[in-house]
């Protein structure tokens, strides 16, 4: 071919054919732009996350090359000393770390940081910049008032603040009244956690706090010449083993490895988004060739080689997919914003780590890898079917009947069945064996496989249906339904393309569905079951994650003099602790209850190796025992009867393992331990929430609205009652999942789209066909129900084996390899609910794509329509 | 502060015929007080605020060295700052401790050294203003003489500190100072300390100097006003009821008195 002529041949066939069809060039554009869209929108939100993460890190470190920590209870003060005096220490400055609550907090969003500081001491390792020219006008006044704070500029702005405002907050003392008394520039440490923190002096932090005598964390700078590794052995060897001495940017690795697990589930949504917006590329590249097969056969006979055809169809999609890929770089970012907030409190719901994103980072590279991969996607989308047209012989091109029956094309349609059969065969094989955690190739080939195999193998069992619809319905009057039945079978290509479009989409909704019915239901049912307490009491907070200021244990004495309470006995509480714990790495949570009964009169604790009232008691035997959440011993190749060392605030502790449980708090594990032993090791006497029973006689509103009364203003803390508990809990995993709704309304887009792409081509296809129904005495409305009649036919029966296949392929998911990926043992639960919200999607889905179509083959002129072709 | 409250002490012999650093040696000599009690009075503010006013007493005695001295401020008002108490121990390394007893906490925090070349409390006077400042510490250039501020008959010699080395320029924050020491006293009338960038930050006034030890020939400057340049941050001392004849123990300059609260 001469030089030239394959620009000319784009320029006069390629460029005119979009020119001719540019509502149909702009669906298959839009398929990709989404595609791209969900999958950027979550690299975006999955890199801003972990950036804000190590910003918050580095920031609130400062200067600092190493953070000394001993976990939520922190360490004696007196530590501090024997840091400062460690050879090899240039500065050692101290911090408390508490987490406060404005007045009538409702949400996450109503809470603070709190740094307390020696502002004395601050400079050589964290810097910050005032608004007005000092940090604090008057700092004799600030150091020694403990209602002293110094918001950031954010913060105040937000809630309206300035200096010398007061403003109520939670505090281990009830709620107090603070003193603005400095504001904080966005600069340096006051941009952590998107500025939503306040600066307290160490002093009046620890006496609000309840952390007297106590240190969270100490930041150090080693001396000129001293490495970081020398410096930590040698605070090691000071300290003792039971400190965490690391530098930030190791703090900020082990924070990105907790999200991890998580992002690698978006990133698993959004992939399978991508699939389905690159199978939808191909499906309708194979479409639209089948439909310019006719052209093709010209061309090639006019000595169009089978490299220029190849070359034409590349380069068309070529251009639709760099346009779209660039689209569903706008759109992703857009839909980046859009989602940010419900997943960062989706993280900050599981993790118990606050994170603001207060900008998407969406770099030039970024925005490059993107387009490149959109652009590249597609052209491989279309290389196979561009080929395979260019394959065809021009004679047989030129075939009126474009749409063959051929046994070549019947092996062909076998093959892929077997092949879709053989896909799914192995994605079950893969995800139940773990084969992923081999090679991340694999993971990735299973999620490719999941989606292949069902679009290649669902269409098989969609004709099932239809077939079975026909059986049933070969006695019915209505010519019209038998005749669309008859046509989807006649035209099994274009059913099955249709079919392929409409239900990869609905697979990915169902699949979505599957995965948040699971962990919901087995949440809920968890929840419900072990919750027996009438009431909660807890500082304001969101309770339900533990995510609340914890409380005086002083206070139960005052609940329990309160008419209506049930008495508990002389020798006991009814506290517990909820703390998070590190362990080896891995964020758990210790809990920690008064006594052995709080495991049964209180909740009803799933203990798993026995009887309950067996076993709890163990806790309280003075030794130091623990009961283990299962993804504990499983992760950590623990058993029963076998010791574990904890590292605690008194040393490393060898805790004897007396009985495993089952508890969703972490998907690392959860500790049991009595409160008895968590004070004397942990030094932390504080409590996260009072859970006490109602007296016989007495209304639970009537106990409430005393408890208001008597100590709800003095200590700040709330009522919560069993049912409100468990309301939170249902609305803390609808958070979780809140989400994935976004991710299942662009599947369905993703879906609409394929759709009425394929059936205006498919209407496109059959214009002859319809010309000689309107000639043979069809009327326009004929025409037009039986093309709706067929869009519905597809529509229903597409989302049933979407159902089927999307929910199968959702079980293995939450069975296999989110159990593998989290560590929680997520029993599967069919979504009833979503099985009719599925099916009624798909319903409207179909007949939406098929108005367009069916009024546009009703508007055929009989004439035209018999010389087509 | 008392760096320049006592660099205003001194009367004595004219000051042409002496060198920079022999002027400045007269001046330690003024103003260096073996041991004094005063109440003092320190408005911090700004133009267009309302200043804030803190009352306290000041304990100095010098070591048994007879270089550095041991300082004391106790406040007694307002009542957010009563009985805080600043003790600064002057030590031969230059580095000084700083200690701040705070009584709702009853604790004493230390101020780090890399703290005191900032402000002393708020005030535009810095930590290392309130230490006193040694001959040995500056290098020093006469630049001329001037009338007097306080008193025009009077001529005053101007003089360029600089600090002798960067450890001594890292804790005063100044690059350079230049004062006028008037010839009657030997005590310093006026002060301009530079930042250092070498822009000039702060102002500084002395009056009222007084004689408080007729006996030994020392001074005092009983009221003082410096000005930040760049914020127009204002500070005032005034000093009252100086007393140097009291039998001031050493038990008053350490920890356990600092927290002892009267």
């Amino acid at each position: 071919m001469r030089k030239g002529l394959q620009f000319n041949l784009f320029k006069y066939v390629g460029w005119r054919h979009l020119k001719l069809h540019p509502g149909r060039a702009a669906l298959t554009t839009l398929g990709v732009a989404l595609g791209i869209a969900l999958y950027v929108a979550i690299a975006i939100i999955n890199e801003s996350t972990k950036n804000a993460l190590r910003e918050s890190i580095e920031a609130v470190a400062g200067k600092a090359s190493l953070t000394i920590s001993a976990g939520v209870a922190g360490f004696s003060e007196d530590k501090l000393e024997i840091i400062r005096n460690t050879p090899g220490i240039k500065s050692a400055v101290p911090m408390i770390e508490a987490r406060a609550f404005f007045e009538g907090a409702k949400e996450s969003a109503d809470g603070l940081y709190i740094l307390g500081v020696d502002l004395l001491q601050e400079t050589s390792v964290r810097t910050y910049q005032a608004t007005d020219q000092r940090i604090i006008d008057d700092p004799l006044t600030f150091l020694n008032q403990p209602d002293s704070i110094i918001f950031t500029e954010t913060l105040a702005k937000k809630r309206g603040l300035k200096i010398d405002s007061k403003v109520k907050l939670s505090t281990t003392l009830g709620l107090k009244t603070f003193t603005i008394r400095g504001l904080l520039k966005p600069e340096g440490t006051a941009k952590a956690y998107g500025g939503s923190l306040a600066i307290m002096d160490i002093d009046g932090a620890r006496m609000m706090f309840g952390k007297e005598n106590k240190l969270d964390r100490v930041d150090v700078i080693p001396l000129e010449g001293v490495t970081n590794q020398t410096l930590k052995e040698s605070l090691q060897k000071s300290l003792g083993a039971n400190f965490s001495i690391e530098s930030p940017a190791t703090q900020s690795e082990q924070m990105e490895k907790l999200l991890a697990a998580y992002q690698l589930i978006l990133t698993f949504f959004s992939t399978l988004a991508l699939l389905v917006g690159l199978f939808l590329v191909m499906n309708s590249i194979t479409v639209a060739i089948a439909e310019r097969k006719k052209e093709i056969g010209t061309l090639r006979a006019l000595g169009a080689t089978r490299f220029s055809m190849v070359s034409l169809f590349v380069t068309e999609i070529f251009g639709i997919g760099l346009v779209g890929s660039t689209l569903g770089c706008l759109i992703g970012r857009g839909l980046a914003e859009k989602l940010v907030k419900q997943v960062t409190a989706s993280v900050a719901s599981q993790f118990q780590t606050r994170i603001e994103v207060t900008h998407l980072d969406f770099s030039y590279h970024q925005i490059i890898t993107a387009i490149t991969f959109g652009t590249l996607a597609s052209v491989i989308a279309a290389f196979f079917p561009a080929l395979k047209a260019a394959a065809i012989h021009p004679l047989e091109s030129m075939k009126k009947h474009a749409e063959s029956s051929s046994a070549e094309d019947e092996n062909r349609s076998k093959l892929m069945i077997i092949f879709g059969f053989l896909l799914l065969v192995f994605t079950t094989f893969s995800m139940t064996l773990g084969w992923g955690k081999y090679w991340s190739g694999i993971d990735l080939f299973t999620k490719i496989a999941s989606v292949l195999g069902s679009a290649l193998f669902g269409p098989y069992l969609v004709f099932i249906l239809i077939h079975a619809a026909r059986s049933l319905g070969k006695n019915t009057k209505r010519p019209m339904i038998k005749l669309s039945l008859e046509n989807l079978i006649r035209s099994r290509k274009r059913t099955t393309s249709n079919v392929m479009a409409l239900m990869v989409g609905l697979f990915l909704v169902m699949m979505i569905a599957t995965v948040r019915a699971s962990f919901h239901d087995t949440l809920t049912n968890w929840f419900n079951e072990i919750f027996i307490a009438d009431v909660m009491v807890a500082s304001t907070g969101r309770m339900i994650v533990a995510d609340v200021q914890p409380i005086r244990e002083e206070i139960q004495k005052e609940i329990l003099e309160i008419p209506g309470v049930k008495p508990i006995g002389a020798d006991r509480g009814s506290a517990s602790r909820i703390v998070p714990y590190y362990y080896h790495g891995k964020k758990m949570a210790i809990k920690a209850y008064d006594h052995y009964a709080d495991f049964y009169q209180y909740q009803n604790f799933a203990i798993q190796n026995g009887d309950r009232k067996k076993i709890a008691p163990l806790l309280y035997t003075g030794e130091p025992n623990v009961i283990l959440t299962q993804s504990f011993l499983t992760k950590q190749h623990k058993n029963i009867g076998e010791s574990v060392e904890l590292d605690t605030p008194s040393g490393t502790i060898a805790f004897k393992i007396v009985g495993s449980i089952t508890d969703f708090a972490s998907a690392e594990g959860v500790i049991y331990i009595s409160r008895e032993n968590y004070k004397k090791y942990w030094k932390d006497p504080l409590v996260t929430a009072f859970i006490i029973n109602i007296e016989p006689g007495h209304s639970l509103e009537e106990v409430r609205a005393e408890i208001d009364r008597r100590i709800g203003k003095k200590w700040n803390v709330i009522t919560i009652s069993n049912a409100e508990f468990k309301e939170q809990m249902q609305q803390a995993i609808e958070r979780s999942f809140a989400y994935t709704r976004a991710i299942e309304a662009i599947a369905l887009l993703v879906g609409l789209l394929g759709l009425l792409n394929t059936l205006l081509i498919s209407v496109m296809e059959r214009t002859r066909e319809i010309g000689m129904l309107r000639a043979v005495g069809a009327t326009k409305k004929q025409i037009s129900n039986m093309i709706l009649l067929e869009s519905l036919m597809q529509g229903v029966f597409g989302s049933i084996v979407a159902i089927i296949l999307g929910s199968y392929v959702g079980k293995l998911f939450v069975e296999y390899a989110l159990t593998t990926t989290l560590g929680w043992i997520i029993d599967f639960h069919f979504p009833k609910e979503s099985v009719l919200q599925t099916l009624l999607t798909g319903i409207i889905v179909a007949m939406i794509a098929g108005i367009l179509p069916a009024r546009r083959a009703a508007n055929l002129e009989i004439t035209e329509s018999l010389d087509y072709e | 502060m008392n760096k320049i409250v006592l660099t205003l002490i001194f009367f004595s012999l004219p000051t042409f015929a002496m060198s920079a650093k022999e002027i400045m040696v007269k001046n330690e000599e003024a103003r260096k007080v073996s041991v004094y009690e005063a109440r003092a009075v320190l408005t911090t503010g700004n133009a267009g605020e309302s200043p804030k006013v803190k009352d306290f007493t000041i304990w100095r005695k010098v070591q048994p060295d007879g270089i550095h001295n041991s300082t004391l401020t106790r406040f007694h008002a307002p009542a957010e700052v009563r009985d805080e108490g600043i003790l600064i121990i002057e030590n031969a390394s230059g580095k000084n401790d700083v200690l701040l007893y705070l009584p709702n906490f009853k604790k004493i925090r230390r101020v780090e050294s890399q703290q005191q070349s900032g402000s002393f409390m708020g005030s535009v006077f810095s930590y290392s203003d309130i230490a006193t400042p040694h001959v040995d510490d500056y290098q020093y250039k006469t630049l001329g003489t001037e009338p007097c501020m306080g008193d025009p008959k009077l001529t005053c010699t101007k003089i360029e500190n600089t600090p002798a080395n960067e450890e001594v320029k890292n804790r005063i924050g100044y690059s350079k100072s230049i004062i006028w020491v008037r010839p009657d006293n030997f005590m310093v009338e006026r002060a301009d300390y530079y930042q250092t960038d070498g822009k000039l930050w702060k102002k500084l006034k002395a009056t009222e100097i007084k004689i408080i030890d007729q006996k030994n020939k020392k001074w005092l400057a009983h009221s003082l006003s410096i000005t930040n340049q760049i914020t127009n941050d204002f500070t005032e001392l005034h000093f009252s009821n100086v007393d140097v004849t009291k039998d001031i123990s050493d038990a008053l300059f350490t920890q356990q008195n600092l927290q002892k609260v009267k």
